[in-house]
């Protein structure tokens, strides 16, 4: 490609970042939270997730626009003897002690639903099989925007015991990368 | 910068048509890979659709197209461990006005440049689609034969959504036929 040709091209690509007014781009975090235990009588508690303390976030914190998507990958372990369906709940609250008022609270949602766990047994869902468990997406992104939100981990069943571990969140943030 | 406007302008007159070959229309097909900018959720792609092309006057011509756009599958890396996501496609419905490729008069290599609107279907995997506005411009040249050209074109497609845009460079090859007035 002769040096003309390469001026023409980059022209055109020029115009395109013009038009859009700012140049963006999309950004991966990967987020390991600690394994928990959670059970509906007793030991059911709030897990944080703090995207801001991450260096992605850090740097384009600034210029943050979006967030486009949120996925897990988690293996739960049922300890009960009964088949669990387990759910996974987003929060601003931290403070929620029971599972009942989670599900009862304005702003605690279900984001993950509907992974079913035989007794005593295991499962891992990937990142790839967590889109297919997604509910309530766009409530769930707007509350990922602010950079810290609580997750619950329960099932519609009254009585559940689970362990939950090598837990990852995934985020795709879109964001502006010109200064 | 001069000489380019030159050449580009010189390019136009030579490939200027005569009022005979107002409306003269054609076919086409092309393909390629897309090159998705500064987007981490995606990986190169492909990219391939069909088109019209209808010359109303001189050297200008408009080519309605429908084009699929596919992003390769990206790497998420944890613990040591990856897995591959797939990424966003789109299907495109547009159309172009294209400088300096008229129809069949002119033969020999012919310089373009094109813009153009479209209505975009994005599909982000797991997730409804939606329909949202978009463009693209570029430049390309097209080696013209008697009834048939041959072209490769560069270019960008912006695919806007409320705050931002997603940006995907394109180079594809195309076939084109012209079929007459």
């Amino acid at each position: 490609m002769n040096k003309k040709m390469k001026k023409a091209v980059l022209l055109g690509v020029a115009t395109v970042f013009l038009a859009g007014c700012l140049v963006t781009g999309t950004f991966v975090i990967t987020l390991n939270i600690d394994d928990f235990y959670s059970n509906s009588s007793g030991g059911f508690e709030s897990h944080g997730v703090d995207l801001t303390n991450e260096q992605i976030w850090k740097d384009h914190k600034d210029n943050l626009k979006n967030i486009s998507d949120v996925r897990f990958r988690a293996t739960i372990e049922n300890l009960s003897s009964d088949t669990a369906t387990g759910q996974v709940y987003f929060s601003s609250d931290e403070t929620y002690t029971d599972p009942d008022d989670v599900t009862s609270a304005n702003d605690a949602f279900l984001v993950f639903g509907g992974m079913t766990i035989p007794p005593g047994e295991e499962i891992t869902v990937s990142f790839a099989e967590s889109a297919g468990y997604r509910q309530n997406l766009d409530q769930a992104l707007e509350l990922i925007e602010t950079g810290k939100f609580y997750m619950y981990v329960l099932t519609p069943e009254d009585v559940f015991s689970l362990h939950v571990y090598d837990v990852y969140i995934l985020v795709v943030l879109e964001a502006g990368t010109a200064t | 910068m001069k000489q380019l406007v030159i050449l580009v302008a010189a390019a136009f007159v030579l490939c200027h048509v005569p009022p005979a070959a107002a409306g003269e229309w054609g076919i086409g097909g092309f393909g390629g890979i897309n090159i998705p900018i500064e987007q981490d959720h995606a990986r190169n792609g492909i990219v391939y659709g069909l088109k019209g092309r209808w010359s109303p006057f001189w050297s200008l011509a408009f080519e309605p197209q429908v084009f699929l756009l596919k992003n390769g599958d990206y790497d998420v890396v944890y613990d040591g461990e990856s897995e591959s996501l797939k990424s966003w496609k789109a299907t495109s419905f547009g159309l172009n006005a294209v400088l300096g490729a008229p129809a069949r008069i002119f033969t020999g290599v012919r310089p373009l440049i094109f813009a153009g609107v479209r209505l975009n279907s994005v599909d982000f995997d797991g997730q409804d689609a939606k329909m949202k506005f978009g463009f693209g411009v570029g430049v390309g040249l097209e080696i013209a034969f008697d009834r048939f050209g041959l072209e490769i074109r560069g270019g960008g497609e912006a695919f806007p959504e409320r705050k931002y845009s997603l940006k995907n460079g394109t180079i594809t090859g195309g076939l084109n036929l012209y079929l007459g007035q």
